[in-house]
């Protein structure tokens, strides 16, 4: 099982390739990404006022006031709702349409490819090949084609309003985000060979298990079931060998996310609090810091757990698309079809 | 649920479970106290312009923050090795439970629905198992904690954020009345795709041959649009399920800030008792949306493990009975006794219908017959590949459901129709039923089989790789390493099925000449297709539609059977004298 090394640019150029398939979306898109971006900033100006309404409202006991702002962040959550259902709504199609059209092309195209191909191909490796792999790709889109956008605004927001709000607390509560990022990175690294490893270890399995299957009469015909189970084990163990090691470092970082956001509010509020005895941060200031830290995180959080399972999707996604990856000859296998 | 069932299978439960559930508990009463810690420094720090309280309560804050990525660490590290554990238990019954399946169970699956049951349908419960190991199991935990912390702190600032839980709850229940048979559908449509893709697969070789392209491009169109439409229904259900939900947390947040505000202003409520409460809402809001949009998860593993539990549910058709014997040394004298057989248990029209002869030791006994009457599952019957449905089939007098199957199958050497070879060298394949054997054993049986010349031709010889990467051979190439591969285990009773139907005429003369000296004193039985195969035999069986049309030698048959007479001049038609 040679596995060819895959190079970021394959990787880049599968994405390309797959945005190409929302080509024909192009307004509905460009609607859909104007308004999520509404709504991204919707959904930070909600804390933001929740702060002001507590420094002028709820500490001063300005009883009028607190109603006016009360109901004006109603207002604007209730709008962000409505943006993010209609948003949904046509992502959903557009989401859902492009798959399908992906799965069509890629069945269609396997019809288009030699015997020879088939020949050196385990029907058990296409089929999860074309089954999971579609899967992955149709997770990784659902999520990411809006999602990446408000990710990303979310976070360019945040850093901008922290700092609008007071430069001290913003520069401290991105002590962390340096560690948040080195630490994706390496674990990133990590799983990417792991994660790697796990996929030929798991290819050789899917290999025994077809070969097994297929040939089941044969096995029985010569008595051979106690000699197949060993054989089965040995790939089995090895399988569940590499998956707890590529695992469990990918599955470290959202609860790695999540103890960083805990450390953030500590920060945030211990810092805070000195501050506003100083006379040099509010209440309302915190609690804003706060709600932004959680959010803060939640994309990172996103971006950790993908950056950890999307190495796998994204080689999924070239290999779906390219059918390179295991072959000996890395580049192209589906793309270039030989047909005698 | 048969998901909960599966956790019997393994044993991984008990080696990480129970750590991997105490580090959690740890973890959400560790992340509980952050708001709490919040609310002091806010009320007795700030408020009181207390430093000392400031600084205390920040550090314990971090404090407990590094504490809570240690236990969620552990947790990880437990998890992981439970469910990757649990995975590979699980996959292992699986595989070891088809092991033990005779034909009739492998007829009931298609070797795509076993294969999918070991891979998707175990990765679905897998990641289940180590979602509910980090996630389900820590929902509910927030959940409960946070309201509990909540009714403590500020009974009445409770009591009005307890008119949004019902709402919330209704919307949940609502949601998955909704979305969980939209996922059942999910799932079949899903299966139904994929059944299409690997039908195509498998048989990609005909759907070429029979230029069937668009045939199967609109089949898989077809499910594929299906799959579309419940596709398209599922994403908008959550996509307007997760929008009402945060918009019912924030308003809960706006009414925090105005009801605890209003508060504040007599007294009642501090300002961080306010900012604590937001914090808890929060944690015990947004876990009921996570657990909501994966209902979809759950609902998909449990079809997974329904289908899991079907193969492993299978009873054997065929096994040992508790007075079984062991056979050694057979002479090889095999009986029928009036049998009859059918596939299906109720009824069907029967594949051998009372069939009656008996092969001596050293005979070789000929089945011949059109396709589809009943041939290969007459010489199944004596392995026990299937157990006859009445009558029965004797070895040296002994009924051979009462010999036990593994000595049974060690008397018999069979050679399938479809001669298979596994991926490896030759040499491993010719040893597949030995593996001990020597290779001059090895070279005995190949040349017997009339395999040797073309294999010492191969550069690498006996070491030459077959199957998935190593070199195409011919069909008649298989067939003679098959017979080899059979010949070795040196049966007492051999059986060719068909074995020689892609290896041209005089090669199989030179076989069957082989096979007499080598096989003299075991009792040999040949399907056979083609009459010139059977002339020799001491015994030729004519099947006909699951009866025995007629039974004897070529001359007896010659003189006393039309049918045999038909084959025989259809085929060689005066152009062979014998």
């Amino acid at each position: 099982m040679a596995g060819a090394i895959e190079t970021p640019k394959s990787v880049r150029g599968a994405l390309s390739r797959l945005l190409m398939y929302l080509g024909s979306y192009r307004i509905y898109l460009a609607l859909t990404l104007v308004l999520t971006v509404v709504s991204t900033l919707l959904s930070l100006a909600g804390p933001y006022y929740i702060g002001v309404a507590i420094d002028q409202y709820v500490v001063p006991n300005d009883v009028e006031g607190l109603a006016q702002i009360a109901l004006l962040i109603a207002a604007i959550y209730l709008v962000g709702m409505a943006i993010d259902m209609g948003t949904g709504w046509v992502m959903a199609t557009i989401s859902q349409k492009t798959l399908k059209q992906l799965r069509k092309d890629l069945f269609e195209h396997a019809q288009t490819l030699s015997l020879r191909f088939f020949d050196h191909t385990s029907t058990g490796d296409l089929m999860s090949r074309l089954t999971n792999d579609i899967d992955a790709i149709g997770t990784l889109f659902a999520q990411n084609v809006t999602g990446l956008i408000r990710d990303l605004f979310t976070l360019g927001g945040i850093v901008v309003a922290m700092f609008r709000l007071n430069t001290t607390l913003a520069l401290a509560s991105l002590v962390a985000f340096p560690i948040m990022v080195g630490m994706i990175t390496v674990v990133g690294k990590r799983t990417r060979v792991s994660f790697r490893t796990l996929q030929q270890n798991m290819g050789r399995l899917n290999g025994v298990m077809q070969e097994t299957l297929t040939g089941q009469k044969v096995i029985i015909a010569f008595a051979q079931q106690e000699s197949t189970n060993t054989k089965f084990r040995k790939t089995n163990n090895e399988v569940k060998a590499t998956g707890i090691r590529a695992e469990t470092y990918s599955m470290m970082v959202p609860p790695l996310m999540f103890a960083f956001n805990n450390l953030n509010i500590a920060i945030v509020a211990g810092l805070g609090s000195w501050m506003t005895l100083q006379g040099l941060a509010t209440v309302g200031t915190i609690s804003v810091f706060i709600t932004y830290s959680r959010q803060f995180s939640t994309p990172l959080r996103q971006f950790g757990h993908s950056s950890a399972t999307s190495t796998t999707r994204s080689s999924r996604r070239s290999r779906a698309l390219s059918g390179s990856s295991r072959s000996s000859t890395p580049s192209q296998r589906l793309k270039t079809p030989r047909t005698p | 649920m048969q998901l909960e069932q599966t956790g019997n299978v393994s044993n991984a439960r008990e080696s990480g479970f129970m750590p991997a559930m105490i580090l959690l508990a740890l973890v959400v009463s560790v992340d509980l106290f952050i708001p709490r810690l919040v609310q002091v420094i806010i009320d007795e720090g700030v408020a009181k312009q207390n430093q000392e309280v400031i600084i205390n309560t920040g550090l314990l804050m971090i404090g407990i923050s590094v504490i809570s990525a240690l236990f969620m660490i552990g947790n990880t590290i437990f998890a992981v090795r439970t469910s990757r554990g649990f995975e590979a238990d699980l996959r292992e019954a699986v595989f070891t439970k088809i092991q033990t399946f005779s034909f009739g169970n492998l007829d009931d699956f298609t070797t795509g629905q076993l294969l999918t049951r070991m891979t998707s349908d175990l990765n679905q419960i897998r990641h289940v198992i180590t979602m509910s190991i980090r996630m389900y199991v820590r929902m509910p935990m927030y959940f409960i904690g946070s309201i509990s912390i909540m009714v403590a702190t500020n009974l009445q600032l409770s009591l009005v954020m307890a008119l949004f839980l019902p709402i919330i709850l209704l919307l949940v229940a609502v949601f998955i009345r909704i979305a969980e048979p939209l996922f059942t559908k999910l799932q079949e449509k899903l299966d139904q795709l994929n059944q299409v893709l690997q039908e195509n697969l498998i048989g990609i070789r005909v759907v070429k041959a029979f230029v069937r392209r668009h045939y199967e491009n609109r089949r898989f169109e077809t499910r594929n649009e299906e799959l579309y439409g419940t596709m398209v229904k599922v994403t908008r259900a959550t996509s307007v399920f997760a929008p009402i939900v945060m918009v019912l947390l924030n308003l809960g947040i706006v009414t925090v800030i105005y009801y605890g505000g209003l508060q504040v202003s007599t007294g009642i409520a501090s300002v961080g008792q306010i900012l604590a409460f937001i914090n808890y809402f929060s944690i015990a809001i947004l876990p009921v949306l996570t657990l909501s949009v994966q209902a979809g998860l759950i609902s998909a593993a449990e079809a997974s493990a329904r289908r899991i539990f079907r193969v492993l549910d299978t009873v054997p058709e065929v096994g040992d009975t508790s007075a079984a014997t062991v056979l050694d040394a057979a002479k090889g004298r095999v009986v029928f006794e009036d049998v009859s057989f059918t596939y299906s248990e109720d009824g069907g029209a029967p594949v051998l219908s009372h069939i009656s002869f008996t092969a001596e030791p050293g005979q070789t006994v000929a089945v011949l017959g059109a396709t589809g009457s009943g041939k290969s599952t007459l010489i199944h019957l004596i392995p026990r590949f299937y157990d006859a449905t009445s009558g029965r089939v004797t070895i040296d007098g002994v009924d051979v459901r009462d010999i036990k199957m593994e000595s049974l199958r060690g008397n018999i050497g069979i050679n399938l129709q479809d001669s298979l070879l596994f991926s490896g060298t030759i040499k491993d394949n010719i040893k597949y039923g030995r593996p001990n054997a020597t290779d001059e054993e090895v070279m005995e049986v190949a040349k017997t089989a009339q395999a040797h010349d073309f294999i010492a031709k191969f550069p690498d010889g006996y070491e030459t790789m077959v199957g998935q990467r190593g070199v195409n051979l011919s069909g008649g190439q298989k067939q003679r390493i098959a017979i080899a591969r059979t010949l070795l285990v040196k049966p007492r009773i051999l059986i060719l099925d068909d074995s020689t139907s892609s290896v041209d005429v005089a090669t199989e003369a030179k076989i069957e000449t082989a096979l007499d000296d080598l096989m003299k004193d075991s009792t040999r039985f040949v399907v056979a297709q083609r009459i010139s195969t059977v002339l020799t035999a001491d015994k030729i069986l004519v099947l006909e539609n699951g009866h025995l049309a007629a039974e004897g030698t070529h001359r007896q048959l010659m003189a006393t059977s039309p049918i045999y007479r038909e084959i025989y001049d259809s085929q060689l038609g005066g152009g062979v004298d014998q």
